[in-house]
């Protein structure tokens, strides 16, 4: 049976603290218990959440088909590696510039792209996304040297804790630890401004534009405006996350930006469920470690076995894919939703404060997902 | 000019597998209204099986090795229509196109298995030696070049001909305009829908035989040849076959052309290293004038 809780109650308050509390405390003790390689892809994971959050802006809640996230993740962490490695930056000062720089890219690559319409759109971009890598080996103006060309910048040395970082406790020698604080406090402040812009009225639009787009335009709505600033900061979210996987590893390569990185993401944020807030996160672990538990799975399919230790895990990865799509198109989140009300119920308050009973709304994370 | 010459040949013989590989695209676009995402890892799985019978297995002529491997892919597609892609509603893009992806994992991967990553020399089905060529102004027509365009050519014709001289093109064309309306004037959309996907898969593979000798066969020799039939397609239209085959020679000129001339400037040099930057610049351009490709039906949205 389930608990009932009235929203907005004492018990709903402490709910939520201890929910969000526990998470906090798991997320806090987790770096200190795993390994320092673990920490490292757990540092992976979390940049890829926030580069998929970015990524479901677009493809979620606007529901445009823009399949070049990979673009704006690499020049996040150009810039900021650049910005290091030649003009002798702190990397913390870095990350506004990143985001910025990418903001500028998505809206000048956004007033073109926006006139495209469904596939056309989902094609001219994974074409930009494909061609990208080879873009920064360029010669001209400088472009090449800016970005390391074919061999990347190394900028390990120059992340270290600061000052008071370093008098906690933070070792030099195990730099992963540090940087998954860094790189968690940026996660956390880009899905809160994810979630209340979403909830304000641009984000309203943003979904209003999805659902009915003649609809939106009769009632006030702005078109081509509230697509471009949105493309713009699902851009920037991508430069902030690329940003963050320059300071993951310390260094940056045209090679980890190619349209397989571009597939990962769109995987996750598919995994993880579409134009939801918790979905990015959920798709992030499947695709940084689930990829790893497929190495050391085997299938048996009788006459023929699927070993994950070789190129099948790739295949295991693909059916994973297929059977999420076919038994839970709404992705983990839509699972999570689906099982939540079963153990706790959150029944609005009626009017007049009372307690009667009445029959539990779909709460409004539901409704915004619901297409 | 012997030299432009020979780049204008050898741009067009590259386009013409582009073009093959982007009818394909078109077929199923036509046929289910999506982009098939797996239709180069297909094709690839095809110019495998070509391997088997011409050298690995059995040693068939080449011709019958290569309508073998073709009829066999025509099968997998089908397959992989039925099982696969039509429990879905192709108006929602996300779920397909994913799909799609999976499918190339998956056949990827179990290529990459079979056959392992290292690439390997295929037998042409046209003479390729190399003095094989009729020579034009100073510039050299190889057999094999030539016999790709002739492909080409054969195979608009074939397409061309079933979709507008046989009933079954007929009821091809109702379903891709409308698929409602052909259902309840009786005809059998789920018929239609293997016919695409089996001739769209079946083309694949015979753009991969003749891709292969060219690139060495290997699990992942599509992936780019797919990125330029995806221009070419989208070029031209996704809903024009004639349109498709243009785009896609388009796309192996400007290549071409591009990557010759315009890598002799130091400035430039290093778009040796950028093959992929015209199509895309192409396909920008294009798309900004023409959001519905140059030969497409324009979409046109209703209140």
């Amino acid at each position: 049976m389930a608990l009932v809780v009235q929203q907005g109650s004492a018990q709903h308050r402490t709910l939520k603290l201890a929910f969000f509390g526990g998470l906090a405390l798991i997320a806090i003790v987790l770096p200190f218990i795993l390994p320092d390689f673990q920490v490292g892809r757990l540092n992976r994971a979390i940049w890829i959440a926030t580069a998929v959050l970015g990524l479901n802006l677009v493809v979620g809640y606007a529901g445009l088909l823009a399949l070049c996230q990979s673009a704006f993740i690499a020049i996040g962490a150009f810039i900021c590696a650049t910005l290091v490695h030649e003009h002798g930056w702190d990397y913390w000062m870095t990350i506004p510039a990143a985001m910025f720089g990418s903001f500028l890219f998505g809206v000048l690559l956004g007033v073109p792209a926006l006139r495209i319409k469904g596939l056309y759109l989902a094609m001219a971009t994974i074409s930009f996304a494909a061609a990208f890598p080879a873009l920064t080996k360029l010669e001209m103006g400088g472009i090449a040297r800016r970005t390391g060309g074919a061999n990347g910048l190394k900028i390990n040395e120059e992340i270290v804790p600061t000052g008071w970082a370093e008098s906690l406790g933070f070792a030099a020698e195990e730099p992963f630890r540090y940087r998954y604080f860094f790189i968690l406090f940026l996660a956390v402040l880009a899905f809160v401004g994810v979630h209340n812009l979403l909830k304000s009225r641009p984000g309203r639009a943003i979904v209003a534009i999805r659902d009915n787009e003649t609809g939106a335009a009769v009632s006030g709505v702005n078109l081509r405006e509230v697509k471009v600033i949105n493309f713009g900061l699902s851009a920037a979210i991508g430069g902030l996350a690329g940003a963050m996987s320059a300071v993951n590893t310390g260094f940056v390569a045209e090679t980890s930006f190619t349209f397989v990185l571009m597939v990962d993401l769109l995987v996750a944020l598919v995994i993880g469920g579409v134009a939801t807030i918790q979905g990015p996160i959920w798709g992030a672990i499947v695709v940084v470690f689930v990829r790893e538990i497929a190495k050391n799975m085997s299938i048996p399919l009788g006459f023929y076995t699927l070993d994950g230790n070789g190129p099948l895990s790739q295949a295991i990865f693909g059916l994973i894919l297929i059977g999420v799509v076919f038994f839970a198109p709404r992705g983990i989140a839509g699972l999570v939703q689906k099982t939540l009300p079963k153990i706790v119920q959150i029944v609005p308050t009626p009017p007049g404060g009372g307690t009667t009973k009445q029959t539990p709304s779909a709460t409004p994370d539901l409704e915004l997902s619901a297409q | 000019m012997d030299l432009l010459l020979q780049r204008i040949i050898d741009g067009l013989s590259n386009g013409a597998i582009y073009a093959v590989v982007a009818i394909a695209l078109v077929l199923i676009f036509k046929a289910t209204t999506l982009v098939n995402f797996a239709q180069g890892e297909l094709a690839m799985f095809g110019g495998f099986l070509f391997y088997v019978f011409a050298v690995q297995a059995y040693e068939l002529p080449l011709l019958v090795a290569a309508f073998i491997a073709m009829v066999l892919s025509a099968l997998l597609g089908v397959t992989v229509e039925r099982v696969l892609v039509r429990p879905f509603d192709p108006q929602d893009h996300l779920p397909v196109v994913l799909i799609t992806l999976g499918i190339f994992y998956i056949v990827n991967a179990v290529a990459g298995d079979i056959w392992n990553y290292e690439p390997r020399a295929v037998p042409s089905l046209f003479p390729n030696n190399f003095d094989d060529f009729i020579s034009i102004g100073g510039a050299r027509l190889f057999y094999d070049s030539l016999g790709i365009l002739v492909s080409l050519g054969l195979m608009y014709l074939v397409v061309y001909l079933i979709l507008n001289k046989t009933k079954m093109g007929l009821a091809f064309r109702a379903v891709s305009s409308n698929t409602e309306s052909s259902r309840l004037v009786g005809i059998r959309v789920g018929r239609i829908l293997s016919f695409g996907w089996a001739a769209a898969c079946a083309f694949g593979t015979l753009g991969a035989v003749l891709v292969a000798p060219r690139l060495l066969l290997s699990p992942n020799m599509m992936a780019p040849v797919l990125v330029y039939a995806l221009a070419g397609a989208a070029f031209g239209g996704l809903d024009s076959i004639g349109g498709a085959a243009i785009g896609g020679l388009v796309v192996g000129l400007l290549n071409s052309l591009v990557l010759g001339y315009l890598t002799d400037i130091d400035a430039f040099s290093s778009f040796r290293a950028t093959p992929l930057l015209p199509p895309m610049l192409l396909l920008l351009t294009v798309l900004w004038f023409k959001p519905s490709g140059m030969f497409g039906t324009k979409q046109i949205e209703r209140v």
